[in-house]
């Protein structure tokens, strides 16, 4: 299958633009469940 | 002169003075605009730590005959070693690492996807290069421009579209330096002022405990490596930097990869980088072009973080001053200061430095990641 | 009279402390700069009146929220 060079740049910008901002709503879930795992307590031993 | 003859004389003086008679226009051309990237970095304090290297190896590389660049040249050494091996760009970003404090970030998650949407210039500027003519794999490095990061546009544009290298990187460190003059007209076009003078308080944010700092860049790197895999030389190094700042055991080799490791890789790039400026191969439309769309590509990642900044806030009830949004890119920390500089003219009692670096840092995942995906799609198609 | 304690909008370096006890501010008038990622922020009482206590010294890094000076409001 050969894309034109028009349908190349229709895809990646879909796919691309898609796949980041998924993927970076999993590196934000990542960091809301790190964060709530394991809370902040150095507090007390300072 | 009893030895030579008059012949014998003027072939002399014409050895003698061979560069000069061999300058061209091109080399003339290209050593003032060396000299003005110097000018601008020494006098005005703009990016020195780049344009000063880049600079002088640009004037370095016009003047004829020195053959800084041919094989066995010296410069074309270091491009050999460290630009087509990939392996400046990669110590670059393993010290870029070891600099960021994704603290802000971890602190208020969710502006993660600021840094993706700051991304859209690449995929605008990707589509506006097709059009203009580009090949598929020259339009994919002219779009990573967008990326506003200079070790990616590299690292891309070596692989794919050698040729180019000298305009996409020279635009993509244009640009970066350029932030601070490009990004708050647009940031106030797409406002109104009682956004901008939005109020985002710091203070009621909750330290982030150092195993979770411990983790995080394990986290990214799994995680993104396992769904780009050929991102993995630039994310790994990012975090593998940031491990090294955040385990705590080894500050020593934190310290070196933020100073002496970064300096050495930042300096010989820049050196070679302007060695790519040959006049031969600069001085020509396509680079004309190359550095219009570059001026698109930021301004495209600008508008489209504080787009969706203002997004986030239709669907959030913790609202978000949408300046914050424009620096979801990955020049780092220029975007954002520009977001707290222009929020705290608006309002002085805004401060949204620590805000806006969260999203900073979040640019600096999404661009790499952006970049590893386009690499993966790209392996898709079939086409590399 | 009543009293207003300013505090620190961002985590950073007291960098310099502008006012002293006693001192007549204004609103306009910045009290101290603290300074965040290499960049200096100004920092405002926003009141008018005398200051009646700073908590705080040149050189110490203050976090979001921490006490910086009181200031006694003239009315």
């Amino acid at each position: 299958m050969e894309l034109t060079n028009m349908q190349f740049g229709i895809l990646m910008l879909v796919f691309g633009m898609g796949l980041t901002l998924l993927t970076l709503y999993v590196l934000c879930w990542v960091m809301r469940i790190l964060t709530s795992v394991f809370k902040h307590n150095k507090e007390s031993a300072e | 002169m009893i030895f030579l003859s008059s012949d014998q004389i003027i072939t002399i003086l014409q050895g003698v003075v061979s560069g000069i008679t061999a300058l061209s226009w091109q080399y003339a051309v290209m050593i003032i605009i060396g000299l003005v990237l110097i000018h601008l970095g020494v006098r005005y304090n703009l990016e020195p730590l780049l344009l000063v290297p880049i600079g002088f190896g640009c004037i370095l590389v016009n003047l004829p005959l020195a053959g800084l660049m041919e094989p066995h040249g010296l410069l074309r050494y270091f491009y050999d070693a460290g630009i087509i091996t990939e392996v400046f760009p990669c110590l670059i970003f393993l010290g870029v690492g070891a600099m960021t404090d994704f603290s802000p970030l971890l602190q208020n998650p969710r502006v993660i996807l600021l840094g993706g949407a700051g991304q859209f210039g690449i995929f605008l500027t990707l589509l506006l290069a097709l059009a203009a003519g580009f090949e598929k794999l020259e339009a994919v490095c002219v779009g990573i421009i967008g990326a506003c990061d200079g070790p990616t546009a590299i690292y891309v544009t070596t692989q794919f579209a050698p040729h180019l290298l000298g305009p996409v990187s020279v635009a993509a460190y244009s640009y970066m330096s350029l932030v601070p003059l490009i990004q708050p007209p647009l940031m106030r076009l797409c406002t109104t002022k009682k956004e901008r003078s939005m109020l985002m308080p710091y203070t009621d944010q909750k330290p982030i405990s150092t195993t979770v700092k411990i983790i995080f860049p394990l986290a990214v790197t799994i995680i993104t490596v396992l769904i780009a895999p050929l991102g993995a030389p630039l994310m790994g190094m990012l975090m593998l930097g940031n491990f090294l700042r955040e385990c705590g055991v080894v500050e020593r080799l934190s310290r070196t990869a933020q100073n002496e490791i970064v300096n050495i890789a930042t300096l010989l790039l820049g050196l070679t980088i302007g060695a790519t400026m040959n006049g031969e191969i600069f001085l020509t439309a396509k680079t004309l072009i190359i550095f219009a769309l570059g001026a698109i590509a930021i301004s495209g990642d600008t508008v489209a973080g504080i787009y969706l900044a203002k997004l986030m806030n239709i669907f959030s009830k913790e609202k978000i001053n949408p300046l914050i949004g424009s620096a979801g890119i990955s020049a780092f920390p220029m975007a954002a200061r520009v977001s707290h500089k222009v929020g705290h003219e608006e309002n002085d009692e805004n401060y949204l430095i620590m805000h806006a670096m969260g999203v900073n840092t979040g640019g600096q995942i999404g661009s790499v990641l952006a970049a590893s995906i386009m690499l993966a799609v790209l392996q898709a198609m079939g086409l590399i | 009279m009543s009293e207003k304690t300013v505090t620190a909008p961002l985590p950073g370096l007291v960098k310099r402390i502008l006012v002293g006890v006693g001192q007549k501010i204004t609103e306009k008038l910045p009290v101290l700069i603290i300074e965040a990622m290499k960049m200096e922020n100004m920092i405002y009482g926003r009141a008018k009146g005398i200051v009646k206590e700073i908590y705080v010294k040149e050189g110490q890094n203050v976090r979001a929220g921490d006490k910086l000076i009181t200031i006694i409001v003239a009315d």
